[in-house]
């Protein structure tokens, strides 16, 4: 394999940067439900990638590998920083930061309601559904990332889906 | 199949991990039991609202502005 030099390493970190920040924020939050806290895990979590940049090549392992950590960072975080709540009681900052000029009201409406429902979800649930759902990743990974065996991620998956469509529908009752 | 077989099946259906004998049982227990059928329908519902509208959105100035903080952080470039 060729040596790549400074200058093209950079450009593959931006590449993966922009290719999973997303996935790898919303991990974090949907854990932390606080953006700061968040972000902090964004940035240990790429900076732990840099480190490891010659070896991250395959794309399709790359988001499930990132995740990992990041999630095990934000659990590391939640421990250190059990007086924080993980509950929607934080949702107003949330809402305050995200809208965006770009979003239609409708779009911001089912977002918002989806954030207030997987906050009513059990954390195990909630990391579960966003990573098979929202995240899309195969129920393998689920199982690898969360460091569980296959079945047990198929439960959490199930259950989850179970709540959340519960909240949903609890939501809906009450007119949020 | 019963309701309980079918709901033990569930994720496994969904997942599309079910062998043809599974899938003919389970599809000919849909056909019969409006409740079950109501929980497969409500459940992909739930997946499609969460793979839409789950996530919590970063927006272009986020992403740049994280890039930036991050590179901030890098003592030397990389080799």
């Amino acid at each position: 394999m060729d040596v790549e030099s400074p200058e093209q390493v950079f450009l593959r970190f931006e590449d993966l940067f922009n290719a999973n920040v997303d996935a790898v924020f919303n991990v974090a939050q949907r854990l932390l439900w606080n953006r700061s806290d968040a972000e902090d895990v964004v940035q240990t979590t790429f900076l732990k990638a840099l480190t490891r940049i010659a070896q991250l090549r395959d794309d399709e392992r790359v988001r499930p590998w990132l995740l990992q950590i990041a999630y095990r960072d934000a659990i590391a975080l939640l421990r250190r920083r059990r007086d924080r709540p993980t509950d929607p009681s934080l949702l107003p900052e949330w809402a305050a930061v995200e809208p965006g000029p770009s979003d239609i009201a409708i779009a911001s409406d089912m977002a918002r309601i989806v954030t207030v429902a997987l906050a009513q979800l059990e954390e195990s649930e909630r990391l579960a559904v966003t990573l098979r759902d929202v995240e899309d990743l195969p129920m393998r990974d689920v199982a690898s990332i969360i460091g569980i065996g296959l079945s047990a991620a198929k439960m959490r998956v199930l259950r989850g889906r179970a709540s959340l469509r519960v909240a949903l529908q609890e939501d809906a009752r009450s007119g949020l | 199949m019963d309701c309980e077989d079918l709901a033990e099946l569930l994720t496994d259906l969904l997942e599309g991990d079910v062998d043809a004998d599974q899938e003919a049982a389970a599809l000919a227990h849909l056909a019969s039991c409006e409740a079950c059928e109501r929980v497969l329908a409500g459940t992909r519902d739930v997946i499609e609202i969460a793979h839409e509208h789950g996530r919590a959105a970063l927006e272009p100035d986020d992403r740049q502005r994280m890039f930036r903080e991050l590179t901030a952080k890098i003592p030397d470039p990389p080799n």
